[in-house]
């Protein structure tokens, strides 16, 4: 073993020495760094909820106007996103955020590069619950980032805006407001086969009758996951109208179109059942593997 | 004799600057991956996860083999997930003693028919039970067959297009299910995503949840916290970061029921089941040639008793080994294989060489100090410096992975649970790691006979308020 390679050794210890004692010192100063820091955020955060809770323009102001860096933005939307904290109507925050310069920096952060801190301003915009929050939020639906994305698609309910409504419905698969659902059964019927899919169980969520011509339709649709979500879908509306058409996918080829087709029969009630009682005679074995299990979680009273 | 010392000094000087090199790659991969997700953390809605009726539903597997003591606890604080959509599935595996009775008699268990659907193989099903109290609850009652015989037979019943494959003691952060599903959904490519394994000894727990995050005092286990923070903060996130991730804890991952089916399931042959079925995974998904992502979460947490007696964590570390050599020897054709992408030219090298081959490098490596020491070989001053750099270089590493944690998560809050993860980190260098080295290397000769049983484990359950240090069990986790 050579002199030189010894004393490469000797130097690459001695480095990684001072690597440990500077890594072993940043261990310790991070825990009291981030003591420190959590204790001030927890302060922070106190702060912001009593200026909201006052209602004060002036304080608002003065308490908007310092939240700037990433830790601030946090703890604000933080803060925003307690729904049972009391907090001022929505045209001072509008006056008040204007004035203080947030709503300008959380305007122009829209446009950062960095996908969290786009992120961040969307989440605060979201929250303070502005006016012409669609506006804003709306071109963000098309963000490269999906974070980004599924902030916006959650805060644009929360602006309360019907301009929100078509928006939203580009994103069905979240959003779940009633508001929207002829536009759903219009998805359902011409969207393409994931929007499809999204339609039918949004739908199962939030629809009512008028989706049941549609949901019925999909059921006899070549692909089984729209099969299956509408057959689950009309389960969770409840319409007992429905009996005949889920009845009828009983012997479905795919198990989740079967199996949802028997547990929405099971929630339908009276008529559901004696659908199913009926399918145990089926002549396809699956379909009566489906009533049977339906039936036995029924007897020894376990919930649909 | 020269030319063969220079041949040896040659291999165990490139061995050592290979693995750090590697294992510094894996920590500043995994250090970035962590903060990626600290900063993505406070757009994410978990909570609008858990509630929402268009979240993905979850079936939850909890295979079960003599869990009497735990059992019940587990099922309960599973069933306490704060999860929408949730359907939990005991699958007991023939167990001798009263984990079936215990559970018929905390959930008032009734038989009920139920037609599997899957067409994977597993041993006979005795029953299926279902619970009047809460109709999430299925309890499946079968031959024994093995852990991955269990979750063949659990994916077979499962409702849901999700399935989380878990130890039956082990203990689920309320919101961990919720940070998993987002990979999901976010990524709708994710065929299987794995979350942190911790350690719960020491921890204080009531009702079946965590009251406060300590650190025990034994510092056999505490040794094991920071390996497992290293294991998963440093080498698990550095892979996922790079699409590379070969290992999801049997302790707590998350599958696409689907995939898995059309993948064959789990190995029933293999003591390594879950870093089997995600190297078969990759290995499915790239021959079918889709676009497919594992990942892992540094966040979701599930919390496992570690073993506190050497002769568990031995059985426990030996049946890991086992698992990772099997796992390599099956999917030999993939090694080196560029059809593999990285899994083939660099993962599974990586796994092969370090992790496989590691322990019997470093105790070859010892014993040649030892020896050429002895026999004059090896220049005192010179082998001095390398046992210094390799255990200055250990520390960095485990230093590393609790800074990582530090910044990202600091689970273990208090200034005495540093200390005492800081100590353990340089104790594990003196005996410790020679110590597992040696078991592995062991494990290396028994590889030609399986075992692919559970093993006898001695559970003393976690539902009270528990002491300090938990007496010790051995999981069917891996770290």
């Amino acid at each position: 073993m050579g002199v030189d390679l010894f004393q490469a050794f000797a130097l690459l210890f001695a480095g990684s020495v001072a690597l440990l004692a500077g890594l072993a010192l940043l261990v310790v100063s991070r825990k009291a760094l981030r003591d420190r820091r959590e204790s001030k955020s927890a302060r922070r955060r106190r702060h912001y909820r009593r200026a909201l809770a006052t209602g004060d323009p002036l304080r608002l102001r003065r308490v908007l106007g310092t939240v700037r860096d990433r830790e601030q933005q946090v703890d604000l939307a933080f803060v925003l996103q307690d729904d049972s904290a009391p907090r001022p109507p929505v045209e001072v925050l509008d006056r008040e955020g204007r004035r203080s310069g947030l709503t300008v920096r959380l305007q122009e952060q829209l446009r950062a590069r960095n996908g969290p801190a786009r992120g961040r301003a969307v989440l605060i915009l979201a929250h303070l619950r502005l006016p012409e929050g669609v506006t804003r939020l709306e071109p963000m639906l098309d963000d490269e980032d999906p974070d980004v994305r599924l902030v916006a698609v959650a805060g644009l309910p929360l602006a309360e805006d019907p301009d929100a409504v078509p928006a939203l419905v580009r994103a069905l698969g979240h959003a779940g407001d009633p508001r929207a659902e002829p536009a759903m059964i219009d998805l359902l019927q011409r969207g393409s086969l994931e929007e499809r899919i999204s339609a039918a169980r949004a739908l199962g969520a939030v629809g009512g009758r008028r989706a049941r011509p549609e949901l019925e339709r999909a059921l006899a649709d070549e692909a089984w996951p729209l099969r299956a979500q509408a057959a689950k879908a009309l389960g969770s509306i409840g319409i007992k109208k429905a009996v005949p058409a889920l009845e009828a996918v009983l012997d479905d080829p795919a198990w989740w179109v079967r199996a949802n087709a028997a547990a929405g029969l099971r929630a339908l009630g009276a008529p559901g059942h004696k659908a199913l009682e009926r399918a145990l005679d089926h002549p396809d074995r699956y379909a009566r593997d489906r009533a049977r299990e339906a039936l036995a979680m029924d007897r020894v009273g376990v919930g649909a | 004799m020269d030319v063969l010392q220079t041949a040896f000094d040659t291999t165990f000087v490139g061995y050592f600057m290979a693995l750090n090199l590697a294992y510094t790659a894996l920590l500043l991969l995994g250090s970035r991956q962590v903060s990626e997700w600290v900063r993505r953390r406070p757009l994410r809605d978990f909570r609008g996860v858990s509630d929402s009726p268009l979240s993905l539903p979850v079936t939850i597997l909890a295979p079960a083999f003599n869990e009497e003591p735990v059992i019940v606890p587990s099922i309960r604080s599973l069933l306490a997930s704060h999860y929408r959509e949730l359907q939990v599935m005991v699958i007991n595996d023939g167990s001798t003693d009263g984990t079936l009775a215990a559970l018929k008699e905390a959930f008032e268990l009734v038989e009920v028919e139920r037609v599997p659907r899957a067409n994977l193989p597993s041993a006979p099903v005795r029953a299926v039970y279902a619970s009047p109290l809460d109709d999430r609850l299925l309890v499946i009652d079968k031959d024994n067959g093995g852990k991955a015989d269990s979750l063949n037979c659990g994916i077979r019943y499962a409702a849901y297009p999700l399935f989380c494959a878990i130890d039956s003691d082990t203990m689920l952060d309320a919101a961990a299910l919720a940070r998993l599903v987002w990979s999901f959904q976010a990524e709708p490519e994710t065929v299987a995503t794995g979350g942190i394994v911790r350690i719960i000894n020491g921890s204080l727990l009531e009702d079946g949840k965590i009251r406060s995050v300590r650190t025990p005092e034994k510092t056999l286990v505490n040794v094991q916290i920071v390996e497992y923070l290293r294991a998963f903060l440093a080498g698990r996130a550095g892979w996922s970061r790079v699409n590379m991730l070969l290992i999801i804890s049997g302790a707590f991952g998350l599958f696409r029921r689907e995939t898995v089916v059309e993948a064959g399931g789990y190995d029933t042959t293999t003591v390594g089941e879950d870093a089997e079925l995600v190297v078969r995974l990759h290995r499915h998904c790239r021959d079918q040639k889709r676009r497919y992502k594992i990942t892992f979460v540094a966040d979701p947490i599930c919390w496992t008793e570690a073993p506190a007696e050497r002769g568990a964590l031995r059985r426990q570390r030996d049946r890991w080994q086992r698992g990772l050599l099997e796992t390599l020897w099956r999917h030999r054709k993939m090694f080196a294989n560029p059809r593999y992408g990285g899994i083939g030219l660099i993962a599974m090298p990586f796994f092969l060489f370090f992790e496989a081959l590691g322990p019997v490098v470093e105790i070859s490596g010892l014993a040649y100090c030892v020896i050429g020491l002895l026999l004059g070989w090896v220049n005192p001053p010179f082998a001095a410096v390398l046992f210094g750099l390799a255990f200055t270089y250990g520390l960095v590493l485990s230093f590393g992975a609790l800074l990582i944690e530090g910044r990202a998560f600091a689970r273990y809050p208090g200034w005495r649970d540093l200390r005492r993860l800081m100590v353990a980190a340089v104790v594990e260098n003196f005996g410790y790691r020679q110590w597992l080295a040696i078991v592995r290397t062991k494990a290396l000769w028994t590889v030609l006979r399986p075992d692919t049983g559970w093993g006898e484990m001695t559970r003393v359950g976690f539902s009270e308020p528990v002491p300090a240090v938990a007496p010790g069990i051995s999981s069917a986790t891996d770290g």
